[in-house]
């Protein structure tokens, strides 16, 4: 029989490719080279991007004590999906979030996920080099993932101010830290694809975070929307939030107006960016309650409407994926539930496999000491796509 | 234009004639034909006295395509209509193919959708030898490069 899918234009292949969940279009890549090609292409990257769900990303790290000085890992990652039924799909084995070339002996953070790609902090386990902090930019789809230059020596990175945006104007995807010397700070960018960072100008807020130490970024906040980074700020002398923002066009940082109070005092707060709800921002806090503000219009202040209120005496919410039916998807108890605005009604979504099962076990050594296994969860949203750094970089060379 | 006068000032059904491209003509309602772009647009540009060419589509291909539109404009319950459309797209391949290829080329966007559902549905959970086999697709990587591929998504492969 003639292969009739082999014949079918693009335009058809496209629509049954946009049909399908990315774990089953990672393998339609690997049919043939035709596939792989337009499942490679631009075009269908952008039209998949806009099609696909977010998904929600669970690293888990289990670490092996055989020594009492030496620690052994094993990264995993599985993601959620929430298409049809939600369920859990395993990306064991070589999944990189992680370079390749990098070793054991460096932890990951999970910084921010832009466009499809992720941006990653790497910090060396025995922080023997604290200089040695570095940003590291990752498709965990494709497997593809490349560091970016480290600081000079001498230099310190801070880990809340840097993460990955996309400038819609020149189509590139551009990286962003902030580090120190002392009292001294210095913001840099670094275009994808190129090899270095650029000194660009650092604003007074910056300057005034390094030397009056009143200022709180410990917040999941750093996400993308509008073209912008953004970070959720507390300072900590006038108990109020500031939201800093850096604009991936222009380069430059500014800042934008939070919502109105929160109704109560927060334990842990946080932003939604564009890949989970619309291209808006969202800002939650939480503590026996979970507020969620919505910047209806952006950039305009007094658009921040309050979206939802949740009162929640005996759990910390915090708030991942607004679903398009409405749902939004918060964890809850070290447990991922959906939650129903109108029926206010919570539905547990981990039946089938919990993320966060594996808890400490403990293995008799065989050489006399006792092999304690650690599991560590971290969690990321992160829309996938096949858009490849090898492209990226190879268009800007 | 006469087709504007006569939708505007009868009420009674009017049929549009479709000939396929092996010269089969068939009589569609008008409200069932117009669920396809192309048909639209062709019925606008004056077609709709006469008969309509469809240089793309042969008869049985049409027939099946005319039954949809019929189906989809005879207002059956949303249940029944999918049990309906489940049991159109159950066909073999190459008749898929002609419909693909067909509501492509009418513009026909529900059903282009649940035939490439259809297709979907074949792929999903399969390995990338099963989908070959499957549609009969020749494997044009080199070893080198599917080593490659292999070593760069092993985990695609758990």
């Amino acid at each position: 029989m003639s292969c009739f899918i082999s014949n079918l234009p693009n335009n058809i292949l496209e629509e049954i490719f946009c049909k399908l969940p990315i774990t089953n279009l990672i393998q339609c890549r690997f049919v043939c080279k035709s596939w792989k090609h337009i499942l490679g292409s631009p075009h269908f990257s952008k039209l998949q991007h806009q099609l696909t769900d977010t998904v929600f990303c669970v690293e888990e790290i289990k670490k092996f004590n055989r020594y009492p000085s030496k620690e052994e890992y094993k990264r995993n990652i599985r993601w959620f999906e929430f298409k049809e039924k939600p369920s859990f799909i395993n990306l064991e084995g070589n999944c990189n979030i992680v370079p390749k070339s990098s070793d054991s002996s460096f932890q990951f953070r999970f910084i921010n996920s832009c466009n499809g790609l992720v941006c990653v902090l790497a910090v060396p386990s025995y922080h023997i080099f604290p200089n040695a902090v570095f940003i590291s930019i990752a498709n965990p789809v494709t497997g593809e993932s490349m560091h970016l230059p480290p600081l000079n020596k001498g230099r310190c990175l801070n880990w809340y101010l840097c993460g990955l945006g996309f400038s819609p104007k020149t189509n590139q995807f551009k990286a962003v830290r902030v580090s120190s010397e002392g009292q001294d700070c210095q913001a840099e960018v670094c275009t994808i694809g190129t090899i270095s960072w650029r000194s660009i100008e650092a604003p007074l807020q910056l300057h005034d975070y390094f030397t009056q130490n009143n200022h709180d970024l410990r917040f999941k906040s750093v996400v993308f929307a509008n073209g912008s980074l953004h970070w959720l700020v507390k300072r900590t002398e006038l108990q109020s939030i500031e939201i800093w923002v850096f604009d991936l066009d222009t380069e430059k940082f500014r800042q934008m107006a939070a919502p109105p109070p929160f109704r109560e005092e927060f334990e842990n707060a946080g932003m939604i960016g564009a890949c989970t709800y619309k291209d808006t921002l969202l800002v939650w806090a939480s503590r026996t309650f979970l507020e969620v503000w919505q910047m209806k219009e952006y950039g305009v202040a007094e658009s921040w409407t309050k979206i939802l209120f949740i009162k929640e005496r005996y759990a910390v919410l915090e708030p991942f994926i607004f679903l398009k039916n409405g749902d939004i998807v918060l964890l809850r108890c070290q447990d991922l539930y959906s939650y129903n605005p109108d029926k206010e009604k919570f539905t547990r979504l981990t039946d089938r496999g919990n993320p966060f099962q594996n808890s400490a076990t403990l293995i008799d050594g065989a050489n006399g000491y006792d092999t304690v296994i650690k599991y560590e969860y971290r969690w990321f949203v992160h829309k996938p796509s096949f858009v490849s750094l090898k492209d990226t970089v190879a268009q800007d060379n | 234009m006469a087709s504007s006068e006569s939708t505007t000032t009868s009420t009674t059904t009017k049929v549009l004639r479709l000939k396929s491209s092996d010269n089969e003509i068939f009589g569609v309602e008008e409200k069932a034909a117009l669920q396809s772009e192309t048909i639209k647009s062709l019925a606008e540009d004056g077609y709709s006295e006469d008969v309509i060419p469809l240089f793309n589509v042969e008869k049985k291909t049409l027939a099946k395509i005319v039954e949809w539109l019929n189906k989809h404009a005879s207002g059956s319950s949303k249940e029944e209509l999918k049990r309906w459309d489940a049991d159109f797209v159950d066909v073999d391949k190459d008749v898929l193919y002609d419909l693909l290829l067909a509501s492509n080329y009418l513009n026909i966007e529900v059903l282009l959708h649940q035939l490439a559902q259809k297709v979907a549905d074949m792929i999903k959970g399969k390995k990338p030898e099963e989908i070959r086999q499957l549609f009969g697709i020749k494997n044009d990587f080199t070893p080198e490069e599917e080593a490659e591929i292999r070593r760069e998504n092993a985990w695609a492969f758990e």
